[in-house]
């Protein structure tokens, strides 16, 4: 009876059988634990918290008290919601933008010149970089005494007087989402690239014989044969939506007088400035049926095959 | 169950095994690591074998003669600040010395003396204390 | 060879185009349309390369008093590198630094393990698998900044605020890495699975190491993945941390321009130290990382 046979003790002592089925099942759940752990902590929690939240009001010690529908009555007495909802869909549309260009440039890159692959990560470089970084660049770049931007349009004799990009409400939303469109642009165009490269040589050789124009050709088979590519990059729009938050943050801060807030950093400053976190977490549901609803339908549209 | 432990054990010696010594050490990101580290690091030891503070020069005129008794002023330049003055003279060959500025980064050399314009000149250093020397060249004043 | 000192005609540098285009088994006419698209997408990948040309310029311009004049110039002049050196010297750089390397290591080993038991348990027919799968996909449309309040106080809860755990912990899994690696998985035969099991291995050894040996490239979208997102993240540690000396770099370079307003090259500077381990990552793996971000967006 040594230390050595206490294994063997143990199973004799509580013997369990299970059956082949239910014992991989349970090796299944154990290396699912982590995961979901993981996940259910950080999404389906806070996300059933944030109703819990809504009707309370917190304070920075901690006290919850319950405040019933008050917060959501603040919604309607909030004038900066109306614009944060607004910009959230303007800066939307900075994804049929950059993916117009992105298709573009890789309709160009696809014709495999010598030299299109460093064009491609040349492209492509701004996606990765951190986006504080990018708009700490832009920032400067968009002053309006000594920007180079108003410099260089001021040098082509395009514009007379300098541009306030940060100082004037609808000058300032351009320049957000002219900076997430140069920054978005490689992305899609990679994504665009595997999906022309997917496109056969035959049926393009088919058309031209056919007698197809180039124009006829890119309307009738590349459009269409790029549907779900172009599905996929409304999807992924919704996704590199998520980076708004550090580019508005640090560009314009929510921009001359709160012009540029969007959903993400009103709650952020509702509820790290402010201290009110239960209206936040209200401003929060409203976000998550957004982009929820935004999801589903980036899904519709990519599941529509064409085959 | 004694036995599923030993063979545990003999699995994850089976699992580090085939990893060689050579796979983990020559690769590029280790190499990039190295490089790094080890261009850090000398470039520390050059600076602390050379950060006695020790600034000099030597003033003279258009003509490339000496200038004696010319009032030399130092002053440290922060971000948003300026820390205070500290002046000596040339000595009768144009010479100059701050000893003991190990706190210096960036700095503007102010150079007077009657009969000349005066001169500033702004300057940084490449680590705080560098012992480092500008010869400055002062021209008559009108 | 001989015709050095003639002019040069058109019949001559049609000659020229003709043997590169027999070269490159063409004819003529496409070479120049080559070389044409070649010009464009350079004029095109230069005006977009831009940004970062003008990030380059004027970190590295000393003194910078003239960024604050009325007209900034376009050229290459004064070039030093004294900004950086300053930078250095103004705030604890290498310890932002090492907290966002810790941040990131921990969430790519963390996820490279987590995100490979879920992906291995996955492909495998058990029960509540199909509630497990919806739960997932539908975890997908959640995105992560409507989580981050009730999250701060889950953190708080935990006793994890100003953490590098505490920061680390949301990105040590992710749906869309489980997926890539589940699909990696099931590629994998049963028969070489039954044999290593049949020769006495554990269900560990089968999944790191079998099954990580065959899945190397969804291994390393993996990681590509997660430390594109941990190392560039700002909202979640901006929430987690409110101490200076645990800051990683995205939250270090937003305090730093706040704090040196109107300091541009200095920005700047920051700035670019702060790209430079991501740049030289991607110059040493392109095609990686191209492929990783494909991946990970296109799931099919």
């Amino acid at each position: 009876m040594s230390i050595q046979d206490f294994p063997d003790q143990m199973r004799d002592r509580f013997p369990v059988s299970l059956s082949r089925k239910h014992r991989r099942s349970l090796i299944a759940w154990l290396g699912l634990v982590p995961a979901l752990a993981i996940l259910i902590a950080y999404r389906l929690i806070p996300l059933l918290w944030n109703f819990l939240l809504s009707f309370q009001n917190m304070r920075y010690t901690g006290e919850t008290s319950w405040v019933g529908l008050e917060n959501y009555f603040q919604l309607m007495e909030d004038p900066v919601f109306l614009d944060a909802l607004f910009n959230t869909f303007l800066f939307l549309g900075s994804v049929p933008i950059a993916v117009t260009i992105a298709l573009g440039l890789a309709l160009l890159l696809n014709e495999r010149f010598p030299g299109s692959n460093v064009f491609r990560s040349m492209f492509f470089l701004p996606y990765i970089t951190m986006m504080v970084a990018i708009a700490v660049t832009w920032a400067y770049m968009f002053k309006s005494q000594g920007g180079v931007i108003n410099y260089a349009l001021q040098q082509m004799g395009l514009i007379n007087q300098n541009i306030s990009w940060l100082s004037d409400s609808w000058w300032a939303r351009l320049s957000v989402i002219i900076v997430h469109v140069w920054k978005t642009t490689g992305f899609y165009l990679i994504i665009i690239l595997a999906g022309l490269q997917n496109i056969p040589q035959e049926i393009y050789e088919v058309a031209r014989i056919d007698g197809a124009s180039t124009r006829q050709r890119f309307m009738y088979v590349t459009l269409p044969l790029l549907k779900p590519t172009l599905g996929v990059c409304a999807l992924v729009g919704l996704v590199t939506s998520f980076e708004l938050f550090d580019l508005v943050q640090v560009l314009t801060s929510g921009g001359p007088a709160r012009s540029t807030e969007i959903l993400i950093t009103w709650i952020y400053k509702q509820a790290f400035e402010f201290g009110n976190f239960g209206y936040s977490a209200v401003l929060a549901i409203i976000l998550f049926v957004i982009m929820a609803g935004g999801s589903l339908l980036g899904m519709y549209i990519q599941s529509n095959d064409y085959v | 169950m004694k036995d599923s432990i030993f063979s545990t054990l003999r699995q994850i010696r089976l699992l580090f095994g085939s990893l060689s010594l050579r796979d983990l050490l020559v690769n590029r990101l280790v190499l990039v690591i190295v490089v790094t580290l080890v261009v850090t690091g000398s470039v520390q030891v050059f600076a602390s074998a050379n950060n006695d503070g020790h600034f000099s020069g030597q003033v003279t005129n258009a003509a490339g003669e000496p200038v004696a008794d010319a009032t030399v002023v130092i002053q440290g330049l922060n971000i948003r600040s300026q820390t205070g003055r500290e002046n000596t003279t040339t000595d009768e060959n144009g010479y100059y010395e701050f000893p003991n500025q190990t706190d210096l980064l960036e700095f503007r050399i102010i150079v007077t003396k009657e009969g000349y314009e005066s001169t500033v000149i702004r300057y940084h250093l490449y680590f705080k204390g560098q012992n480092d020397q500008i010869d400055v060249t002062l021209h008559k004043s009108e | 060879m001989s015709k050095i000192n003639e002019k040069i005609n058109r019949k001559d540098v049609g000659n020229v185009l003709d043997k590169i285009a027999v070269h490159r088994g063409e004819n003529r006419v496409d070479t120049v349309r080559r070389l044409g698209y070649f010009v464009v997408a350079l004029v095109l990948a230069l005006l977009f390369f831009f940004p970062f040309y003008w990030l380059i310029k004027v970190a590295a311009t000393w003194p910078s008093g003239s960024l604050y004049a009325g007209t900034p110039s376009l050229g290459l002049e004064s070039l030093e590198l004294y900004n950086f050196i300053r930078v250095y010297y103004e705030i604890p750089f290498p310890r932002y630094l090492f907290n966002s390397i810790v941040i990131t290591m921990l969430a790519v080993v963390g996820s490279l393990v987590t995100n490979s038991l879920a992906a291995y348990s996955l492909t495998k027919d058990f029960v509540g698998k199909k509630v497990v799968m919806a739960f997932m996909v539908a975890a997908l449309m959640i995105p992560y900044y409507v989580t981050v309040i009730p999250a701060f106080l889950l953190t708080n809860e935990l006793g994890l605020l100003n953490t590098h755990l505490g920061v680390a912990l949301p990105f040590m899994t992710f749906i869309i890495g489980t997926f890539i690696l589940k699909n990696s998985f099931d590629a994998i035969p049963d028969s070489m699975l039954e044999a290593a099991r049949l020769d006495g291995a554990s269900e560990i050894y089968v999944l790191f190491g079998v099954m990580w040996r065959l899945a190397k490239p969804a291994l390393a979208t993996n990681v590509i993945l997660a430390f594109i997102q941990t190392w560039n993240a700002y909202l979640w540690p901006l929430v987690v941390v409110s101490d200076r000396k645990m800051q990683p770099l995205p939250l270090a370079l937003a305090s730093f321009t706040t704090r040196f307003d109107g300091n541009f090259a200095l920005q700047y500077a920051f700035a670019i130290m702060v790209l430079v381990p991501v740049v030289i990552m991607f110059l040493l793996l392109q095609k990686q990382f191209i492929r990783s971000v494909v991946q990970g967006s296109v799931k099919e």
